[in-house]
Protein backbone atom coordinates (compact mmCIF):
# COMPACT_ATOMS: atom_id res chain seq x y z
CA UNK A 1 0.00 0.00 0.00
CA UNK A 2 2.94 2.44 0.80
CA UNK A 3 6.34 1.47 -0.21
CA UNK A 4 9.59 3.94 0.39
CA UNK A 5 12.73 3.68 -1.95
CA UNK A 6 15.61 4.64 -1.00
CA UNK A 7 13.85 8.35 -0.12
CA UNK A 8 15.82 11.16 0.84
CA UNK A 9 14.76 14.57 2.25
CA UNK A 10 16.62 17.55 2.18
CA UNK A 11 15.17 21.08 3.68
CA UNK A 12 15.68 23.98 0.62
CA UNK A 13 15.74 26.63 3.08
CA UNK A 14 18.59 25.44 5.74
CA UNK A 15 19.86 22.27 3.76
CA UNK A 16 18.81 20.26 7.10
CA UNK A 17 18.67 16.70 6.36
CA UNK A 18 16.17 15.33 7.40
CA UNK A 19 15.61 12.22 6.26
CA UNK A 20 18.85 10.53 4.95
CA UNK A 21 17.44 7.24 3.66
CA UNK A 22 14.13 5.53 4.09
CA UNK A 23 13.31 2.11 2.25
CA UNK A 24 10.27 0.32 3.69
CA UNK A 25 6.65 -1.40 2.74
CA UNK A 26 3.64 -0.95 4.63
CA UNK A 27 1.01 -3.46 3.47
CA UNK A 28 -2.29 -2.80 3.45
CA UNK A 29 -4.19 -2.98 7.14
CA UNK A 30 -1.03 -2.74 9.17
CA UNK A 31 -0.59 -0.55 11.85
CA UNK A 32 2.80 1.18 11.85
CA UNK A 33 4.74 3.17 15.06
CA UNK A 34 7.22 5.16 13.78
CA UNK A 35 9.38 5.62 17.21
CA UNK A 36 12.26 7.90 17.27
CA UNK A 37 13.49 11.23 19.17
CA UNK A 38 12.74 14.75 18.51
CA UNK A 39 13.90 15.72 15.10
CA UNK A 40 14.69 12.39 13.88
CA UNK A 41 12.75 12.90 10.81
CA UNK A 42 9.18 11.76 11.56
CA UNK A 43 7.14 14.09 11.02
CA UNK A 44 8.95 14.94 7.47
CA UNK A 45 8.33 11.22 6.69
CA UNK A 46 4.82 11.00 7.19
CA UNK A 47 4.21 14.61 5.75
CA UNK A 48 5.87 13.14 2.64
CA UNK A 49 3.11 10.40 2.72
CA UNK A 50 0.22 13.26 1.90
CA UNK A 51 2.65 15.58 -0.24
CA UNK A 52 2.90 18.06 2.50
CA UNK A 53 6.59 17.81 1.62
CA UNK A 54 7.85 16.28 -1.58
CA UNK A 55 11.26 13.81 -1.09
CA UNK A 56 14.40 15.43 -2.49
CA UNK A 57 15.53 12.08 -3.56
CA UNK A 58 13.80 8.44 -4.06
CA UNK A 59 10.30 7.47 -4.98
CA UNK A 60 7.54 7.12 -2.20
CA UNK A 61 4.35 4.81 -3.59
CA UNK A 62 1.12 5.06 -2.11
CA UNK A 63 -2.08 2.81 -3.40
CA UNK A 64 0.82 1.36 -5.97
CA UNK A 65 0.96 5.21 -7.46
CA UNK A 66 4.49 7.50 -7.19
CA UNK A 67 3.06 10.54 -5.23
CA UNK A 68 4.44 12.77 -7.56
CA UNK A 69 2.07 12.16 -9.90
CA UNK A 70 -0.87 12.05 -7.44
CA UNK A 71 -3.34 15.01 -7.64
CA UNK A 72 -2.61 16.53 -4.15
CA UNK A 73 -6.39 16.74 -3.65
CA UNK A 74 -7.25 13.49 -4.85
CA UNK A 75 -4.09 12.02 -2.26
CA UNK A 76 -5.31 13.72 0.34
CA UNK A 77 -8.83 12.08 0.24
CA UNK A 78 -7.71 9.03 0.83
CA UNK A 79 -5.06 9.71 3.24
CA UNK A 80 -6.94 10.84 6.30
CA UNK A 81 -4.04 13.26 8.71
CA UNK A 82 -4.44 13.80 12.64
CA UNK A 83 -1.78 16.41 14.45
CA UNK A 84 -0.91 16.59 17.80
CA UNK A 85 -2.46 20.00 18.04
CA UNK A 86 -6.04 20.00 17.35
CA UNK A 87 -7.11 22.24 14.69
CA UNK A 88 -10.57 22.30 15.45
CA UNK A 89 -12.61 25.15 14.52
CA UNK A 90 -13.31 27.06 17.91
CA UNK A 91 -16.92 28.61 16.57
CA UNK A 92 -18.29 24.93 15.46
CA UNK A 93 -19.57 21.97 17.59
CA UNK A 94 -17.61 18.78 17.36
CA UNK A 95 -20.72 17.07 14.84
CA UNK A 96 -20.10 20.61 12.46
CA UNK A 97 -16.35 19.97 13.14
CA UNK A 98 -16.80 16.77 11.43
CA UNK A 99 -19.39 17.98 8.70
CA UNK A 100 -17.01 20.86 7.47
CA UNK A 101 -15.05 18.66 6.11
CA UNK A 102 -17.61 17.02 3.92
CA UNK A 103 -18.99 20.31 3.37
CA UNK A 104 -15.80 21.33 1.76
CA UNK A 105 -15.46 18.19 -0.39
CA UNK A 106 -19.42 19.44 -1.57
CA UNK A 107 -21.10 16.53 -0.53
CA UNK A 108 -25.15 16.89 0.07
CA UNK A 109 -26.60 17.91 3.58
CA UNK A 110 -27.89 14.12 3.55
CA UNK A 111 -24.85 12.65 3.38
CA UNK A 112 -23.23 14.82 5.55
CA UNK A 113 -25.58 14.35 8.57
CA UNK A 114 -25.09 10.40 8.00
CA UNK A 115 -21.47 10.52 7.30
CA UNK A 116 -20.78 13.00 10.07
CA UNK A 117 -22.93 10.91 12.96
CA UNK A 118 -20.90 7.67 11.63
CA UNK A 119 -17.86 9.13 12.12
CA UNK A 120 -18.49 10.30 15.60
CA UNK A 121 -20.32 7.57 17.01
CA UNK A 122 -17.16 5.12 15.67
CA UNK A 123 -15.23 7.65 18.11
CA UNK A 124 -17.68 7.27 20.83
CA UNK A 125 -18.42 10.84 20.60
CA UNK A 126 -21.63 10.73 19.32
CA UNK A 127 -23.09 12.15 23.14
CA UNK A 128 -21.18 15.23 22.57
CA UNK A 129 -22.09 16.02 19.06
CA UNK A 130 -23.49 19.47 20.08
CA UNK A 131 -20.30 20.42 22.23
CA UNK A 132 -17.81 22.87 21.48
CA UNK A 133 -14.17 22.54 21.44
CA UNK A 134 -13.81 24.33 24.41
CA UNK A 135 -16.03 21.67 26.68
CA UNK A 136 -14.63 18.87 25.95
CA UNK A 137 -11.63 17.31 27.43
CA UNK A 138 -8.27 17.03 25.35
CA UNK A 139 -8.53 13.22 24.56
CA UNK A 140 -12.47 14.26 23.28
CA UNK A 141 -11.14 17.14 20.94
CA UNK A 142 -8.83 14.63 19.73
CA UNK A 143 -11.14 11.86 18.77
CA UNK A 144 -13.29 14.83 16.86
CA UNK A 145 -9.72 15.25 15.05
CA UNK A 146 -9.40 11.75 14.16
CA UNK A 147 -13.81 11.61 13.48
CA UNK A 148 -12.95 14.38 11.16
CA UNK A 149 -9.94 12.62 9.59
CA UNK A 150 -12.18 9.44 8.87
CA UNK A 151 -15.06 10.84 7.83
CA UNK A 152 -14.64 10.98 4.14
CA UNK A 153 -13.73 6.81 4.46
CA UNK A 154 -9.91 7.79 3.65
CA UNK A 155 -7.79 4.11 3.49
CA UNK A 156 -4.42 5.36 5.25
CA UNK A 157 -4.36 7.52 8.30
CA UNK A 158 -1.55 9.19 8.97
CA UNK A 159 -1.26 10.67 12.70
CA UNK A 160 1.40 12.65 13.66
CA UNK A 161 2.25 12.23 18.02
CA UNK A 162 -1.73 12.36 18.13
CA UNK A 163 -1.52 11.72 21.83
CA UNK A 164 1.22 13.94 22.82
CA UNK A 165 -0.39 16.68 24.37
CA UNK A 166 -2.54 14.32 25.98
CA UNK A 167 -3.12 12.54 29.36
CA UNK A 168 -2.02 8.76 30.46
CA UNK A 169 -5.74 7.87 30.07
CA UNK A 170 -7.12 10.16 27.17
CA UNK A 171 -3.96 8.85 25.08
CA UNK A 172 -5.27 5.16 26.15
CA UNK A 173 -8.45 5.83 25.31
CA UNK A 174 -7.57 7.62 21.90
CA UNK A 175 -5.32 4.67 21.04
CA UNK A 176 -8.11 2.38 21.55
CA UNK A 177 -10.60 3.84 19.49
CA UNK A 178 -7.28 4.22 16.38
CA UNK A 179 -6.62 0.46 17.40
CA UNK A 180 -10.74 -0.21 16.64
CA UNK A 181 -10.80 1.64 12.72
CA UNK A 182 -7.16 -0.50 11.95
CA UNK A 183 -9.16 -3.65 13.00
CA UNK A 184 -11.97 -2.71 10.48
CA UNK A 185 -9.61 -2.61 7.94
CA UNK A 186 -7.93 0.98 7.91
CA UNK A 187 -4.05 0.99 7.62
CA UNK A 188 -2.39 3.65 10.00
CA UNK A 189 1.21 5.14 10.43
CA UNK A 190 1.60 6.48 13.40
CA UNK A 191 4.48 8.66 15.08
CA UNK A 192 4.78 8.92 18.72
CA UNK A 193 7.20 9.62 21.79
CA UNK A 194 5.12 7.65 24.32
CA UNK A 195 6.48 4.25 24.52
CA UNK A 196 4.09 2.97 26.96
CA UNK A 197 1.54 2.91 23.84
CA UNK A 198 3.72 1.48 21.78
CA UNK A 199 4.26 -1.41 24.29
CA UNK A 200 1.19 -2.44 25.62
CA UNK A 201 -0.05 -1.80 21.81
CA UNK A 202 2.37 -4.60 20.09
CA UNK A 203 2.11 -3.34 16.87
CA UNK A 204 4.77 -3.24 13.95
CA UNK A 205 7.31 -0.48 14.92
CA UNK A 206 9.90 1.76 12.75
CA UNK A 207 12.99 2.81 14.42
CA UNK A 208 13.46 6.26 13.41
CA UNK A 209 17.18 8.25 13.94
CA UNK A 210 19.03 10.22 12.86
CA UNK A 211 17.20 10.40 9.40
CA UNK A 212 17.56 6.75 9.36
CA UNK A 213 14.29 4.18 9.16
CA UNK A 214 15.39 0.77 10.82
CA UNK A 215 12.43 -1.40 9.87
CA UNK A 216 11.53 -4.14 12.60
CA UNK A 217 12.71 -8.00 11.83
CA UNK A 218 13.23 -10.96 13.86
CA UNK A 219 17.03 -9.91 13.83
CA UNK A 220 17.01 -6.07 14.54
CA UNK A 221 13.73 -7.16 17.58
CA UNK A 222 16.57 -7.39 20.25
CA UNK A 223 17.70 -3.33 19.42
CA UNK A 224 14.25 -2.32 19.01
CA UNK A 225 13.60 -3.79 22.26
CA UNK A 226 16.80 -2.06 23.44
CA UNK A 227 16.18 1.53 21.36
CA UNK A 228 13.00 1.66 22.93
CA UNK A 229 13.85 1.15 26.58
CA UNK A 230 16.62 3.76 25.91
CA UNK A 231 14.07 6.46 24.68
CA UNK A 232 11.98 5.68 28.02
CA UNK A 233 15.28 6.46 30.36
CA UNK A 234 15.91 9.74 28.23
CA UNK A 235 12.17 10.39 28.78
CA UNK A 236 12.14 10.12 32.19
CA UNK A 237 14.95 11.73 32.88
CA UNK B 1 -24.15 22.86 -6.18
CA UNK B 2 -23.80 21.85 -2.66
CA UNK B 3 -20.04 23.43 -2.65
CA UNK B 4 -21.11 27.05 -3.97
CA UNK B 5 -23.63 27.33 -0.62
CA UNK B 6 -20.44 26.80 0.60
CA UNK B 7 -18.51 29.68 -1.23
CA UNK B 8 -21.42 31.78 -0.62
CA UNK B 9 -21.90 31.55 3.37
CA UNK B 10 -17.97 31.68 3.94
CA UNK B 11 -17.86 34.67 1.51
CA UNK B 12 -20.48 36.30 4.00
CA UNK B 13 -18.75 35.19 6.63
CA UNK B 14 -16.08 36.77 5.90
CA UNK B 15 -17.85 40.33 5.24
CA UNK B 16 -18.55 40.08 9.04
CA UNK B 17 -16.30 38.52 10.51
CA UNK B 18 -13.67 41.15 9.14
CA UNK B 19 -16.02 44.32 9.56
CA UNK B 20 -13.37 47.09 10.12
CA UNK B 21 -11.37 46.25 6.92
CA UNK B 22 -14.59 46.14 4.80
CA UNK B 23 -15.98 49.10 5.81
CA UNK B 24 -12.88 50.79 5.20
CA UNK B 25 -12.34 49.18 1.59
CA UNK B 26 -16.07 50.13 1.04
CA UNK B 27 -15.74 53.80 1.48
CA UNK B 28 -12.11 53.76 -0.97
CA UNK B 29 -14.04 51.63 -3.19
CA UNK B 30 -16.95 53.99 -2.99
CA UNK B 31 -14.68 57.33 -3.22
CA UNK B 32 -12.42 55.54 -6.10
CA UNK B 33 -15.57 54.37 -8.51
CA UNK B 34 -17.80 58.01 -7.81
CA UNK B 35 -14.31 59.84 -8.96
CA UNK B 36 -14.56 57.12 -12.20
CA UNK B 37 -18.57 58.06 -12.89
CA UNK B 38 -18.07 61.35 -12.35
CA UNK B 39 -15.27 61.17 -14.99
CA UNK B 40 -17.22 59.48 -17.10
CA UNK B 41 -20.47 61.75 -16.94
CA UNK B 42 -18.30 64.68 -17.81
CA UNK B 43 -16.58 63.11 -20.80
CA UNK B 44 -20.00 61.97 -22.40
CA UNK B 45 -21.52 65.80 -21.59
CA UNK B 46 -18.95 67.14 -23.02
CA UNK B 47 -19.32 64.54 -26.33
CA UNK B 48 -22.59 65.39 -26.25
CA UNK B 49 -22.29 69.47 -26.19
CA UNK B 50 -19.10 68.91 -29.15
CA UNK B 51 -21.75 67.17 -30.98
CA UNK B 52 -24.63 69.26 -30.36
CA UNK B 53 -22.74 72.70 -31.19
CA UNK B 54 -21.05 71.62 -34.47
CA UNK B 55 -24.10 71.12 -35.77
CA UNK B 56 -24.77 75.28 -34.94
CA UNK B 57 -21.30 76.26 -36.37
CA UNK B 58 -21.39 78.40 -39.23
CA UNK B 59 -18.58 80.30 -41.04
CA UNK B 60 -19.51 84.31 -41.45
CA UNK B 61 -17.29 85.90 -44.62
CA UNK B 62 -17.72 89.57 -44.34
CA UNK B 63 -17.08 90.68 -47.94
CA UNK B 64 -14.59 93.57 -48.77
CA UNK B 65 -16.09 96.36 -50.78
CA UNK B 66 -14.48 95.63 -53.65
CA UNK B 67 -15.94 92.45 -53.93
CA UNK B 68 -18.93 92.44 -55.93
CA UNK B 69 -19.29 89.80 -57.91
CA UNK B 70 -21.78 87.51 -55.57
CA UNK B 71 -23.11 85.17 -57.87
CA UNK B 72 -19.24 84.30 -58.88
CA UNK B 73 -18.11 84.00 -55.02
CA UNK B 74 -21.19 81.83 -54.40
CA UNK B 75 -20.32 79.13 -57.02
CA UNK B 76 -16.52 79.07 -56.13
CA UNK B 77 -17.68 79.15 -52.36
CA UNK B 78 -20.32 76.22 -53.44
CA UNK B 79 -17.95 74.14 -55.37
CA UNK B 80 -15.36 73.73 -51.87
CA UNK B 81 -15.60 69.89 -51.07
CA UNK B 82 -16.58 70.57 -47.19
CA UNK B 83 -19.20 72.95 -48.25
CA UNK B 84 -22.77 72.01 -46.96
CA UNK B 85 -24.69 75.25 -47.69
CA UNK B 86 -23.83 78.87 -48.79
CA UNK B 87 -26.12 81.52 -48.16
CA UNK B 88 -26.01 85.17 -49.63
CA UNK B 89 -27.03 88.24 -46.68
CA UNK B 90 -26.55 91.56 -48.51
CA UNK B 91 -25.55 94.59 -47.20
CA UNK B 92 -29.10 96.07 -46.75
CA UNK B 93 -30.55 92.44 -45.43
CA UNK B 94 -27.84 92.87 -42.97
CA UNK B 95 -28.88 96.36 -41.77
CA UNK B 96 -32.19 94.93 -41.59
CA UNK B 97 -31.36 91.96 -39.18
CA UNK B 98 -29.02 94.52 -36.96
CA UNK B 99 -31.62 96.93 -36.37
CA UNK B 100 -33.98 94.36 -35.52
CA UNK B 101 -31.25 93.00 -33.30
CA UNK B 102 -30.85 96.98 -31.36
CA UNK B 103 -34.17 97.37 -31.41
CA UNK B 104 -35.22 100.88 -30.18
CA UNK B 105 -31.67 101.92 -30.37
CA UNK B 106 -31.57 100.81 -34.14
CA UNK B 107 -31.70 105.07 -34.67
CA UNK B 108 -28.10 105.65 -33.98
CA UNK B 109 -27.20 103.38 -37.30
CA UNK B 110 -29.49 105.91 -39.30
CA UNK B 111 -27.53 108.95 -37.77
CA UNK B 112 -24.79 106.66 -39.27
CA UNK B 113 -25.81 108.29 -42.82
CA UNK B 114 -24.25 104.86 -44.44
CA UNK B 115 -24.99 100.97 -44.40
CA UNK B 116 -21.50 100.43 -42.30
CA UNK B 117 -22.19 96.85 -42.81
CA UNK B 118 -20.62 94.26 -45.43
CA UNK B 119 -21.98 92.04 -47.84
CA UNK B 120 -22.15 88.26 -45.85
CA UNK B 121 -21.67 85.30 -46.88
CA UNK B 122 -23.03 82.71 -44.25
CA UNK B 123 -21.58 79.06 -44.97
CA UNK B 124 -22.40 76.11 -43.21
CA UNK B 125 -19.87 72.91 -43.17
CA UNK B 126 -20.19 69.23 -43.66
CA UNK B 127 -17.36 68.50 -41.57
CA UNK B 128 -16.70 70.94 -38.72
CA UNK B 129 -12.91 69.17 -37.57
CA UNK B 130 -11.89 70.37 -41.32
CA UNK B 131 -13.33 73.65 -40.96
CA UNK B 132 -10.20 75.00 -40.14
CA UNK B 133 -9.19 73.83 -44.05
CA UNK B 134 -12.28 75.97 -46.06
CA UNK B 135 -11.77 78.75 -43.47
CA UNK B 136 -7.77 78.99 -45.27
CA UNK B 137 -9.37 78.21 -48.24
CA UNK B 138 -11.56 81.22 -48.20
CA UNK B 139 -8.86 83.60 -46.72
CA UNK B 140 -7.24 82.42 -50.44
CA UNK B 141 -9.99 83.58 -52.16
CA UNK B 142 -9.08 87.30 -51.18
CA UNK B 143 -12.43 88.13 -51.11
CA UNK B 144 -13.36 88.76 -47.22
CA UNK B 145 -12.65 91.43 -45.02
CA UNK B 146 -13.03 88.83 -42.32
CA UNK B 147 -14.01 85.56 -41.73
CA UNK B 148 -15.35 84.49 -38.31
CA UNK B 149 -16.30 81.25 -37.13
CA UNK B 150 -17.23 79.65 -33.46
CA UNK B 151 -14.81 76.57 -33.83
CA UNK B 152 -11.86 78.05 -31.32
CA UNK B 153 -15.02 78.75 -28.70
CA UNK B 154 -15.96 75.27 -28.74
CA UNK B 155 -13.00 73.80 -28.99
CA UNK B 156 -11.98 75.64 -25.86
CA UNK B 157 -15.10 74.05 -24.18
CA UNK B 158 -13.59 70.47 -25.68
CA UNK B 159 -10.02 71.39 -24.51
CA UNK B 160 -11.56 71.79 -20.70
CA UNK B 161 -13.69 69.28 -20.63
CA UNK B 162 -11.77 66.54 -22.13
CA UNK B 163 -8.50 67.57 -19.52
CA UNK B 164 -11.21 67.35 -16.62
CA UNK B 165 -12.44 64.09 -17.84
CA UNK B 166 -8.48 63.20 -18.28
CA UNK B 167 -7.53 64.33 -15.04
CA UNK B 168 -10.59 62.23 -13.72
CA UNK B 169 -9.65 58.75 -15.42
CA UNK B 170 -6.14 59.55 -13.88
CA UNK B 171 -7.21 59.99 -10.44
CA UNK B 172 -9.45 56.81 -10.61
CA UNK B 173 -6.57 55.13 -12.11
CA UNK B 174 -4.72 55.63 -9.20
CA UNK B 175 -7.83 54.96 -7.30
CA UNK B 176 -8.03 51.97 -8.74
CA UNK B 177 -4.83 50.49 -7.49
CA UNK B 178 -5.23 52.21 -4.22
CA UNK B 179 -8.70 50.14 -4.09
CA UNK B 180 -6.53 46.74 -5.52
CA UNK B 181 -4.19 47.31 -2.56
CA UNK B 182 -6.91 47.73 0.13
CA UNK B 183 -9.00 44.60 -1.16
CA UNK B 184 -5.51 42.86 -1.47
CA UNK B 185 -5.10 43.72 2.54
CA UNK B 186 -8.74 42.98 3.43
CA UNK B 187 -8.12 39.62 2.07
CA UNK B 188 -4.78 39.09 3.37
CA UNK B 189 -6.34 39.99 6.90
CA UNK B 190 -9.20 37.74 5.98
CA UNK B 191 -6.98 34.54 5.09
CA UNK B 192 -4.78 35.02 8.31
CA UNK B 193 -7.89 34.89 10.23
CA UNK B 194 -9.34 32.03 8.85
CA UNK B 195 -5.77 29.84 8.17
CA UNK B 196 -7.37 26.93 10.27
CA UNK B 197 -10.53 26.46 8.23
CA UNK B 198 -7.96 26.89 5.08
CA UNK B 199 -5.62 24.19 6.62
CA UNK B 200 -8.26 21.66 7.19
CA UNK B 201 -9.24 22.11 3.88
CA UNK B 202 -6.02 21.87 2.64
CA UNK B 203 -5.41 18.58 4.37
CA UNK B 204 -9.02 16.65 3.46
CA UNK B 205 -8.26 17.35 -0.24
CA UNK B 206 -10.66 20.14 -1.08
CA UNK B 207 -10.10 21.43 -4.49
CA UNK B 208 -7.74 24.42 -5.82
CA UNK B 209 -11.22 26.79 -6.09
CA UNK B 210 -12.88 25.78 -2.57
CA UNK B 211 -10.31 26.95 -0.89
CA UNK B 212 -10.13 30.52 -2.65
CA UNK B 213 -13.10 31.56 -4.17
CA UNK B 214 -14.83 32.49 -1.11
CA UNK B 215 -12.43 35.10 -0.49
CA UNK B 216 -12.69 36.18 -4.69
CA UNK B 217 -16.47 36.45 -3.65
CA UNK B 218 -16.25 38.20 -0.31
CA UNK B 219 -14.55 41.15 -2.46
CA UNK B 220 -16.62 40.74 -5.48
CA UNK B 221 -19.76 41.45 -3.22
CA UNK B 222 -18.16 44.16 -1.42
CA UNK B 223 -17.20 45.85 -4.61
CA UNK B 224 -20.75 45.40 -5.77
CA UNK B 225 -21.79 47.52 -2.24
CA UNK B 226 -19.63 50.20 -3.67
CA UNK B 227 -20.59 50.70 -7.03
CA UNK B 228 -24.38 50.25 -5.83
CA UNK B 229 -23.72 53.08 -3.47
CA UNK B 230 -22.43 55.49 -6.43
CA UNK B 231 -25.21 54.37 -8.95
CA UNK B 232 -27.66 55.16 -6.38
CA UNK B 233 -26.14 58.50 -5.60
CA UNK B 234 -26.38 59.32 -9.12
CA UNK B 235 -29.92 58.07 -9.60
CA UNK B 236 -31.35 60.17 -6.61
CA UNK B 237 -28.44 63.35 -7.42
CA UNK B 238 -27.54 63.43 -11.32
CA UNK B 239 -30.75 64.67 -12.36
CA UNK B 240 -31.06 67.48 -9.76
CA UNK B 241 -27.09 68.73 -10.03
CA UNK B 242 -27.61 68.64 -13.99
CA UNK B 243 -30.85 70.89 -13.27
CA UNK B 244 -28.84 73.49 -11.15
CA UNK B 245 -25.56 73.52 -13.89
CA UNK B 246 -28.53 74.34 -16.44
CA UNK B 247 -30.36 76.81 -14.74
CA UNK B 248 -27.10 79.27 -14.20
CA UNK B 249 -25.13 77.95 -17.71
CA UNK B 250 -28.92 77.50 -20.24
CA UNK B 251 -27.34 77.48 -23.36
CA UNK B 252 -25.60 74.33 -22.14
CA UNK B 253 -27.31 71.23 -23.44
CA UNK B 254 -26.53 68.50 -21.25
CA UNK B 255 -27.26 64.73 -21.87
CA UNK B 256 -30.76 63.47 -20.45
CA UNK B 257 -29.58 62.11 -16.77
CA UNK B 258 -31.55 58.69 -17.97
CA UNK B 259 -29.31 58.02 -20.58
CA UNK B 260 -26.01 58.48 -18.46
CA UNK B 261 -27.48 56.70 -16.51
CA UNK B 262 -27.86 53.57 -19.01
CA UNK B 263 -24.38 54.06 -20.10
CA UNK B 264 -23.07 54.19 -16.77
CA UNK B 265 -23.78 50.78 -14.82
CA UNK B 266 -21.73 48.86 -16.96
CA UNK B 267 -18.06 50.21 -17.10
CA UNK B 268 -19.43 51.28 -13.48
CA UNK B 269 -19.85 47.34 -12.69
CA UNK B 270 -17.16 46.30 -14.92
CA UNK B 271 -14.64 48.46 -12.87
CA UNK B 272 -15.60 47.31 -9.88
CA UNK B 273 -15.53 43.62 -10.58
CA UNK B 274 -12.05 43.75 -12.26
CA UNK B 275 -10.65 45.57 -9.16
CA UNK B 276 -12.33 43.36 -7.21
CA UNK B 277 -10.86 40.09 -8.98
CA UNK B 278 -7.49 41.40 -9.42
CA UNK B 279 -7.18 42.44 -5.72
CA UNK B 280 -8.61 39.22 -4.37
CA UNK B 281 -7.19 36.93 -6.68
CA UNK B 282 -3.66 38.75 -5.91
CA UNK B 283 -4.19 38.20 -2.57
CA UNK B 284 -5.18 34.35 -2.43
CA UNK B 285 -2.64 33.57 -4.56
CA UNK B 286 0.57 35.15 -2.50
CA UNK B 287 -0.95 34.39 0.62
CA UNK B 288 -2.63 30.64 0.41
CA UNK B 289 0.23 28.22 -0.11
CA UNK B 290 -0.17 27.10 -3.18
CA UNK B 291 1.59 23.79 -3.17
CA UNK B 292 -0.99 22.21 -0.23
CA UNK B 293 -3.69 22.82 -2.90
Amino acid sequence: MIEFRSVQKIYKEDHHVAVKEASFKVEKGEFVFFVGPSGAGKSSLLKMIYKEEMPTNGQILVFGKDVKRFKTTKLRRNVGVVFQDFELLKNKTAYENVAYALECLGESPFKIKKKAMTALERMGIEEHAKRYPHQMSGGQQQRIVIARAIVNEPKILVCDEPTGNLDFESAETVMYYLNELNQSGSTILMSTHNMHIVNKMNKRIMIVEDGVVKTENEETKFNVTNFIEEIEHTSQT
Amino acid sequence: MFVGWLWLKEAFLGLMRNKRWNLTAIFITTSCLFLFSTSFAVGLNAKHFAKSFDQKIEIRIDLKESAKDYSRIQRSLEEMPNVKSVEFVSKSEGLKSFKKELGKDADMLDELGKNPLAARFVVKVKDTSRIQQTVDAINKMKIAESVQYGKNFVEKILVSAKAISKFGYICTAVGAIITIIVVFSSIQNNIYQRKNEIRIKQLIGAGYLTIRIPFILEALILMCVSSGIVYLAFYYGFARLMEKIHSSIPFFTFLDPNTVLQQLWIPLGGLALVVGFVGSALSTYRNINKKNA
